[in-house]
This record gives structure tokens, sequence and C-alpha cells, in this order.
């Protein structure tokens, strides 16, 4: 008999509390590494607790233009706080902010309900599209989101 | 051979935790583009102009105009517009602050006509009419005029001002 055999005192952690550690460590890894990453690529426009992009679907507006002069009603139940005007026609387009174009505009946008009328020049143009724009909020505060074209009226002039 | 490694025990938390921050981010992601639809004003929600008229008051101009409720909701008050002239396609002129709120029927709310008294309800029910005179005499003259009826709909445990585009009218008025 000469084996010897040498009895081995390892202490270590018991499975159970092993496991506690581990999701543990999990959850808060998680937690700092997602708020760090969101952080660093910000947040999504949203307005109502949704994304703005959703909410200009839900945007009602008339508007017309005779005269020189454009109208504009707001029928739905989402402020529009700007415009931009895209006047095509000859070949040609730009694109305008209506506070670039008249010192008419509400300071806070067109609420609900309200409406305006404001001369807008549009010579040398045949086509006139306007398109809202919509003030959200996302991580770095307010700010404002130009709803694609689709969501636009447009109207020859 | 002798092959370094990572533990296995690191590699399940590196892989969980990758798995648990990628459902996060994806979930603050959609969250915005799931939410549920924004709060509407019934379709049934209706006013009719039953009358409207232009009167010489002595002092100027008045437009007096009678609304019922025709709907199958009550109604909180409406948004009232004018056209000036005849070319002009759509009503932004609005008379909402030449109401005469002496003469009762309703009172003016920040560029509305509203009936419930400064509270958010819809106290016009149905069946019943109701007559508001303006005082139009700077507007001067007035060719059309449009109503949008406004309703006050519960939401997140408040009061809401809801629009009922779909029940907008419009009539004819030489004043």
């Amino acid at each position: 008999m000469g084996m010897m055999i040498k009895k081995i005192n390892k202490r270590a952690v018991s499975p159970v509390v092993a496991t506690v550690l581990l999701i543990g460590m999990v959850v808060v890894i998680a937690l700092i590494v997602f708020l760090w990453f969101r952080g660093f690529v910000g947040g999504a426009c949203e307005k109502f607790e949704r994304n703005c992009e959703l909410t200009c679907d839900e945007v009602e507006f008339q508007t017309s233009y005779s005269g020189g002069t454009l109208y504009m009603l707001n029928l739905g139940n989402v402020p529009i706080y700007s415009i931009k005007i895209k006047l095509s026609g000859g070949g040609s387009h730009e694109t305008k902010d209506i506070r670039d174009l008249s010192g008419d505009w509400p300071l806070y946008g067109l609420g609900i309900g309200k409406s305006l009328s404001t001369p807008v020049d549009s010579s040398g143009f045949t086509e006139m599209t306007v398109i809202p724009v919509l003030l959200g909020n996302s991580n770095d505060g307010q700010e404002s989101f130009i709803c694609e074209d689709i969501y636009g009226f447009k109207m020859d002039i | 051979m002798d092959k370094k490694a990572v533990s296995i025990m690191i590699g399940y938390v590196l892989l969980v935790t990758i798995a648990i921050i990628m459902g996060g981010l994806v979930y603050g992601w959609l969250k915005g583009y799931v939410a549920k639809p924004l709060i509407e004003c019934p379709e049934e929600t209706s006013l009719a102009i039953k009358k409207v008229s232009c009167l010489n008051n002595g002092n100027g101009l008045d437009l007096n105009l009678t609304l019922t409720n025709n709907g199958l909701f009550n109604i909180g008050g409406y948004f009232v517009k004018v056209t000036n002239s005849s070319d002009q396609e759509l009503a932004t002129i609005d008379i909402s602050e030449d109401l005469r709120e002496d003469l009762g029927g309703g009172k003016k709310a920040g560029g509305m006509i509203s009936f419930t008294g400064g509270g958010f309800d819809n106290n016009f029910e149905t069946g019943q009419s109701i007559t508001n005179i303006f005082n139009i005499t700077s507007t001067k003259q007035i060719n059309s005029i449009e109503i949008i009826p406004i309703r006050f709909q519960e939401e997140n445990n408040r009061k809401k001002l809801v629009t009922c585009s779909s029940s907008k009218i419009r009539e004819e008025v030489i004043c």
C-alpha cells in the first residue's frame, strides 16, 4: 500500500451563491453598457409618446393659396410647430421655412384649430408643397422634426 | 497543445450580457413605433347650422348663429372661422373673440367657443340648440362661415381637447 492519498482542501463558493453573483454581475454590466450606449447614440424624436414620424401621419391641415396669400387651418389634434414651403416649377425648386418667408407665423406654431393667412411670394414657380414640421422631444431636449413630403399638401399656384 | 481561451464562465457572462443589451436597445427603439393611436373624435359627432343671419344692432353688425347638435355625442364647443372674400377657399378669420358673451349661449375660450363655462365638460347635449351672437363690425364683410365642433375626451385620466374635423360644416352667408 504505497498509495499516498493526498487530501486537497480547497475552499470555494457555494453553487447557489455563485449563480446569484453571476446573474447580478450580468444585470449590472448590461445596465451600464446600455445606458452608456444609449447616451452615445442619442434618442429618436418623440411626440405624444410616439415616434415623430408616426405623429406626422396624424397631422391634419387644410391649405390654399390665392392672390399671393397662403391660407392654412390646423384641423387635426397635433400642433404644427412650423411648415416648410417647397416651391417648384420651371425646372427649379427651393424649400424655405415659413418663418423666413413671413413674420405672421405664430411663435409656438399653429395650435389645434388655429388658422393663418399670410402673404408668400411664389413668383416664378407653379407648384407649392406645404410640409408640416413638428416639435418633439429627444435625449438632447426639444427638437424640430420635418415630416416627409408625403405628409405635405401639394397645390398648383 | 496548450491553447489559451476564455474561461467558460466569462463566456457565459459575456453572452448573456450582450443579449440583454441588444434586447434593451431594440425595445427602446421599437417602443416609439407601437404606441397606441391618438384619441379621436367619434365620427357620429355632428353640429348643424340651423340658422345664420346678419343684423344691424344700431352700434354695428351682428352675426346671429343658431346651432343644433344633431349627432350622437355631446359637444364641448366649436371653432368658428369666416371668409370675407368670395375668392377665398379656406376660412381663416377667427371671430370667436367677437362673441357677445353677455347675450349668453357660450364663452370665449382661447380661440374657440366653449359650452362648458370654463370647465372641460361636453355640455351641449344631443338634440339641443343654441344661439350665439358675434359682433362682426370690424370684419365688415362675410361670405361664408365654417364650424368645427370639439369635444373633451379623457386620456390617461386627463381631459383633452379633440377636434372633430370630419364634422366640419360650411355655409355661405352674405353679410
